[in-house]
Parts: C-alpha cells; structure tokens; sequence
C-alpha cells in the first residue's frame, strides 16, 4: 500500500468527513521544501503514527495540521474545516502536545489547566470537575502549590497532555510524546491514550520509537524527505516489504528499508576498524 | 596547556557567536558597533590613565610621590572595577563557561579549578583591562626610569588577584543562577544595588546643597576609618609596594607583598571551595518541599467573578498575566522598590519648594508624577515585549479558539491592574510618609498614568509582536530588543510633547481651566485610540504570530 495517492489511512470504505485531512501540503522555508505535496486522508478512531528520520519533515507537518505554521500551498483540514485558514471549530476539536510541550512554567499545574480550560471556553465547573480527575489520574495532584518550571521532565509531560485532553478534544495530535520520560508515566501515557481510542478519539503521533508505535498504533505513515513514502496499517505496510523468504518484517526493518540512505560509499573510520 | 587554550578558545567563540545569534542584520551592526567601541574605549581609558599620571608625577611640588600614589591606585582600582564587573556581568549570558560542566571531561578536579583559573587569564573579560596596566607601568618607567623585577611583581599582583576573586565570584553567582529562587533573589539584589548606585550621588549632591558651606568639609570626618581599611585592599597594597620600593623601604614593600599574598591565598582556596560545593551541587535542577496531597478545587481561584462583564477567555489570559507579573523578578522589584523610592524622592524634593515648574501644578504633584512614571518605565518592559515574556507558551494562543485581539486584551487588562497595583501602593505610601495628597493631584495623577499607560500599551501591542525577544521572567536582565526600546523612547518623546502641550494649550491662550479638564480629555482620547488599534493589533499578531513563535523558539 506504498505511494497511493491519494492517501488513505484506512482499511475498510472512506468515512464522509476525514478527522484529518492533508491536501497537497507544502512548505517551503526560502529556496528548501520541507514538506512537499502532502496528500493524507485519517479516518476518525485511528490511531496513527508519523514516522520519519530527523529533519524528515514530520514536526513541520504536524505543525501545519495544528495551525501553528500556515501551508505554502494546500491544505490541512480538521474534521471538515480548514484548520490552515483559522478556523475556531477546528482549533475547539484538537488536542496538542508539541515536542517542546507550550507550557507556562510560571504557573502551578492547577493554574495552568485552569487558564487552559477557559481558554476553550469550558465553564468554571467542569474545570475544577476534569482538572481534579486529570491531576489525580496523572499524579500530579501531590503539591498544588509548586510552579511547574520545578516539574520533572516527566511531569510537564504528562501535565502537557493533561491540557491537551481538558476540552476532550476528537482528534489529539502528539509530538514526540514518549521521549524523555520514564518506564512508570509511559505505561500511563499508553493506559489513557488506548482509552481515548476507545472512545474514538482520533490519535495523530510522531515517535522515534518504533516499538512504541507498533505496539499502540493502528496505522502507520512514513515521511522521507518532506515526502510521504509509505502509508497504511501496520500489517499492510509489513506485507508490503517482505523479504525474499516471504518473512514479514518489523517495523524497524520495514522503516530502515524506506529511509535510509545507502551508506556504501561512505569512509571508513580508520581508528575503529 | 591543551586543554587551558581550548577553553580560552570556547570563551573567545562564545563570545563572537553572540553577534551571530542576533537575528537581524541591525541588531548583528549594533553588536560589532558595542565590541568595537569596547575596545577603543578601552584604549581610550589607558591613554587617559597614563596620560593622568604622567602629568601628576611631573607636578614639582614637592608631592610627586603621592600623586603617583593617587594615579596608580585610580588605575589599579579601575582595572578591579573592569575585571570584577565584567564577568560577572557576562556571567548570566551566552558568552560564558560554566566549569562545572567540563567535568564530564577526564580531568581531575585540581587541575579543572587550575584550567578555569588560567584560562581565565586569557578570556575575552578579562583582557580588556590589560591596556590600563600597560599604560600606567609605560608611565613609570618613562618618569622614575628603569622599573626593576620587583615593582613588576607589583604591577602582576594585580591582574593575578583581580583573576582569582572574579572567577570564585562568577563560580558563586552562577551556582546561584542555577536555583530559580536564588535567580530571582539575585536579581532584586542587583537592580536594588543599581538602584541605589544611581539615586546615592544625587542624594548626596541634595544633602550637600542643603547644608551651609562652612559644614561641607564635617562630611569627610566619618569616611576616614574607611579610608584606613581601603589601604588593606589590594589596589591600595600593590600601588604602595610599588612606591616602597622605589624608595629603598624594603621592610615595608615586604609586608604589602606579604599582604598580597594573603589576599591571593584567600581568593585561591575561597574560589576552590565554592568550585567544590558547585560541583557536589549537582548542579542543575531546583530543589523544592513537597507538601501531602491538597484539594484542588480551594486552588482554583480565578478572576471570573471579580470581572463578570468579561468573556471567560479574557479573563483567563488577565489571571495569567498577573500572575506572571507578580512571580516575575521585575514585578517584585517594582513592588518592593516604590515605596523606598517614595520616601527617598519625597525626602530629596524636600529642599527647593519654593516655584512652580508647570503652572497650575503642586511641587508634590510633579514629585508623584515623577515617580509614577518611573513605574510605568518599568511597567513598560512587560508591555512592550509581552510575547517575550511567554516563552514557549505563546503557542497556547495560536492553538487556542480565541481571537487574537481577545488575547491582547487580556494581556493588557492584566498590566494595567498591575499597574494599578503600583499607582495605590505610590499614593499610600505618600500619605504614610509625607502625607495625604489633594484631591485634585489624585485625580490629576491617575488620569495622566492612565493616559500614558494606555498609550504605550498601545505602542507595546505593535512592538511585541514585530520585535519579540525571548525572556526568562526571574532573570536579571529584562529589557526588550533594542528597536522595542526605540520605539519606546519615541513613545515617551511624544507622549511628553502631547501631555505638555494638552496642559498648557488652554494657558496660552488664555483660558484658565486647570489642568483637570485637559488630563481627563487626554486619557479618554487614549482609551479611544485604543480602542480603534485592538483590531488592528489582532489582525497584526495574526499575520505576525509565526514569526513570534519562531523567535520565541530560537530563543533570542
């Protein structure tokens, strides 16, 4: 199911509204394209994950789809609304937790989900009802009164995707958002996003890795280049390379074999060999 | 010695990429403009300094050795103030090494204290005072003739003692800067201590100018124990030594050296220690109580029902705003400083009471006004880069289904009670202490703050955006890119033309209405502009807000 255009993330007939829908998605920064004639369809409930090597084009895409960078050409649509054009629906249906997390850090946790909150326009009741679940549920409810720029790494991650979830938003954009953390809030970040799908929340994730991805994701999409190469779930994608045997291979394999460049003629290094 | 010049290297190529780092070309010219004019500055400084001691040591009046005495200890004390200031000051930015992240590197901890001591020697803030050196040790030789090995030693003792205190100090300021609270306790300290730099001499020249001149010379008398401990430091013991010498007083010259060694001892063992307690430290990484689990819903307060009339997203953003305002060091420092400040500028006002400087106004009004305006300066640091400010949490605003004039509303709802917060705590503080205010000067004062503050919010708004720059709320250094300064000074400029214009209009021609009706009409006129320039502003952070996120992201 590799180089189909356009591409479609599902594996039974097209629902009438794509939850995330990339239309020729292009950006140039001066004369270098960093993502090149994107073309994406995900289907609501779809666990998708965006994978592509460092400076492959996957933050760029992932901030054209969430409004923080505007496309050269194309499009980004979120649940039937041009998302690239500003529009407020849009923004009210996405989650996002970026790499660098967007955290006020002179906030306490409890501040922040709440200024979050009306930010999405939620009433101050269902505020205190969801911020007190989601602190609770994350563990982070043990010090009300500690800035988050005194948070472990793992904290203002798992507070990140606490903001991202407080409007119960139906798709969820996550970048990097196993990296850094450990075995404990990993396990927790898993445990909640495999809920979310179960109630059919759409999960659009970027992770270098790849175990992580094969394990939770549905779906997989590849970008190499600023280029989609290879798209489609897991199995179809697996099938799709097979090696002379007939083995499938994993993930990993499957992803070296599109990504990676050919390293033959490169040097040698004299002092190791 | 490897290792030593490869440091020396790191520190030279920390400091070139600053100017690389500046993301305009303008802002990349005024930082080769500040290296070049540090440079001739310095030079400029030696010529001086020799220049001031050679005419003082040709004074035949028979005190030739103690104004040589006075030029090398001028010297000796500038090169102290250069090489203690500067890195300290370079401490807190891009261009300076911490040592205690080399020890990763496979180097013992000795010979790391000895490669940041030696190293140092070498660094771009220190080299800078060595012209100074040059200059008076040329002088020397040229009047008292050939200067022997001795007296050089002398002249060494102070780079070498300078060296040692500067780098313990900036090993000690930068474990501080590593503890967020200590970051913001240090910056209050350091703006107080500006602070009190720049008010102290006009105090004074105030207090002088209040006595009658026959009492002037009473003033000296409390300074000369101080002066007695000032001979033990070591500026004062090397310029001694050195003249010791000259005169055949060897007894003498040993004890200064003696001394010297004393303080280079100190320096050497107090620098080592703080290097230790730095590198057990751990480093970075604040160290914070935990308290047993509370009930989040007694934390949830927020501003909604104080302003109801508002849309709860504005809201939102006020609460924010003033939070960060009042957790920033700037926010603290203002809060802190206002009310010393009001007793200090009532006390050194208190002297000439005698004319009006604008017609129609009170002595005390202009005093208020003064010191209000001087809060608005600070103010303006906020308004004027209030996306800076937000660090990477500016995203929240382009993620967020909120209009962008909404959010600039909120922002500077939130500024403007704080700076309420700033104009009550001034008018309390004056009644405490001088008294309580007319009617009519509060009224007046609160119609000019509100008038200058709206616009400069408006000016603010524009220059936020256009010219962001990324900064930490509890640092030292807080002032916006230097063409948001710009724009701010050209705000003042007109502001000050406007207001005086608006007051004494209805004079010059001839109606006297006061200044009530001209201040009032100047602060709703503000409003309205403002009002008109929200959407503008909002469409402007709109086309603009990737490029604020870039900025903001690259942090600088």
């Amino acid at each position: 199911m590799t180089d189909q255009a356009p591409s479609q993330v599902s594996s039974s007939r097209p629902p009438t509204t794509w939850a995330i829908e990339a239309i020729g998605l292009t950006r140039r920064f001066g004369s270098s394209i960093a993502v090149n004639q994107l073309d994406l369809q995900v289907p609501p409930a779809c666990f998708l994950g965006f994978l592509g090597a460092n400076g492959a084009g996957k933050s760029t895409t992932i901030k054209m789809l969430t409004g923080l960078l505007s496309p050269s050409a194309g499009s980004a649509i979120i649940l039937g609304e041009d998302i690239g054009r500003g529009s407020t629906e849009a923004k009210r249906a996405i989650g996002v937790v970026p790499e660098d997390l967007a955290i006020h850090d002179r906030l306490t946790g409890s501040e922040y989900l709440m200024f979050i909150g009306r930010m999405y326009g939620l009433s101050r009741d269902t505020i205190l009802q969801r911020r007190s679940e989601l602190l609770q549920w994350m563990e982070l409810h043990h010090d009300p009164k500690k800035l988050i720029v005194d948070y472990s790494h793992g904290m203002k991650k798992k507070l990140a995707l606490a903001a991202a979830l407080i409007h119960d938003p139906q798709v969820l954009f996550l970048d990097e958002p196993f990296e850094g953390i450990d075995v404990i809030a990993s396990k927790l970040i898993r445990e909640l996003l495999a809920k979310l799908l179960e109630r059919g929340v759409t999960i659009f994730l970027t992770s270098h890795v790849l175990e992580i991805v094969e394990k939770l994701c549905t779906h997989v999409a590849i970008i190499h280049q600023g280029e989609l190469v290879a798209h489609g779930s897991i199995d179809e994608l697996q099938k799709g390379i097979s090696d002379n045997s007939g083995r499938q291979r994993s993930l990993e394999e499957t992803f070296l074999e599109l990504v990676e460049t050919d390293r033959t003629n490169l040097p040698t290094l004299s002092w190791l060999s | 010695m490897d290792q030593i010049l490869a440091i020396v290297w790191v520190r030279t190529r920390l400091l070139i990429n600053t100017i690389r780092l500046k993301s305009s070309g303008w802002e990349r010219m005024a930082s080769v403009i500040t290296m070049i004019a540090g440079t001739l500055l310095s030079l400029g400084i030696a010529v001086l300094i020799g220049a001031a001691i050679e005419s003082s040591a040709r004074v035949d009046n028979g005190e030739g050795a103690e104004t040589l005495r006075v030029g090398l200890i001028g010297c000796f004390w500038c090169c102290t103030f250069f090489g203690v200031l500067i890195p300290l000051l370079l401490s807190t930015g891009a261009s300076s090494i911490d040592t205690g992240r080399l020890r990763n590197f496979p180097i013992s901890r000795r010979r790391l204290a000895l490669i940041s001591w030696g190293s140092s020697f070498l660094g771009p803030d220190h080299i800078f005072y060595y012209p100074f050196l040059v200059a008076a040790y040329v002088v020397c030789w040229i009047e008292i003739g050939l200067v022997g090995p001795g007296q050089t030693l002398f002249f060494l003792m102070v780079p070498v003692i300078i060296v040692t205190w500067s780098t313990g100090l900036v090993s000690l300021l930068q474990s501080i800067l590593r503890h967020r609270r200590g970051k913001e306790i240090a910056g209050v300290l350091g703006i107080s201590m500006v602070l009190a730099v720049s008010i102290l001499p006009s105090m004074l020249a105030s207090s002088l100018k209040a006595r009658p001149p026959g009492s002037r010379a009473e003033l000296g008398h409390p300074l000369h124990p101080l002066l007695e401990y000032i001979n033990l430091t070591p500026p004062n013991l090397a310029a001694d030594g050195f003249l010791a010498l000259e005169d055949g007083n060897l007894q003498l010259a040993g004890l200064k050296l003696l001394a010297l060694l004393c303080w280079l001892l100190t320096g050497v063992l107090v620098g080592y220690m703080i290097m230790q307690i730095g590198l057990d430290s751990g480093g970075t990484g604040s160290r914070t109580k935990t308290s047993g689990p509370a009930d989040h819903e007694a934390s949830g307060r927020d501003l909604t029902r104080l302003l109801p009339w508002l849309p709860p997203e504005v809201v939102a953003v006020i609460s924010k705003e003033l939070r960060y305002l009042l957790r920033s060091t700037v926010g603290k420092f203002n809060l802190l400083a206002l009310p010393v400040l009001c007793v200090l500028f009532g006390q050194l006002f208190k002297f000439d009471q005698t004319e009006q400087l604008l017609p129609g106004f009170e002595h005390d009004q202009l005093v208020i006004y003064g010191l209000l305006m001087y809060a608005l300066l600070f103010t303006n640091n906020f308004i004027s880069n209030s996306a800076g400010w937000e660090g990477e949490g500016f995203k929240v605003y382009l993620l967020a289904p909120v209009s962008y004039s909404r959010v600039l509303l909120g922002k500077n709802i939130g500024v403007w009670l704080y700076a309420s917060l700033l104009y009550l705590e001034v008018i309390s503080f004056w009644t405490i202490f001088h008294g309580i205010p007319k009617l009519e000067v509060i009224f007046s004062t609160a119609m000019l703050f509100t008038g200058a503050m709206v616009i400069f919010t408006i000016a603010g708004n524009f220059s936020s955006i256009r010219f962001p720059i990324a900064r930490d709320i509890s640092a030292m250094k807080s002032q916006p890119s230097q063409a948001a300064i710009l724009i701010s000074i050209l705000t003042v400029a007109c502001l000050s033309g406007t207001v005086v214009f608006i007051v004494l209009a209805p004079y010059m021609i001839g109606l006297n209405i006061g200044h009530l009706i001209p201040l009032t009409l100047f602060a709703l006129l503000s409003l309205g502009a403002y009002r008109i320039s929200l959407p503008i502003a909002g469409e402007f952070m709109k086309t603009h807000g990737e490029q604020v996120l870039e900025k903001l992201e690259s942090g600088h």
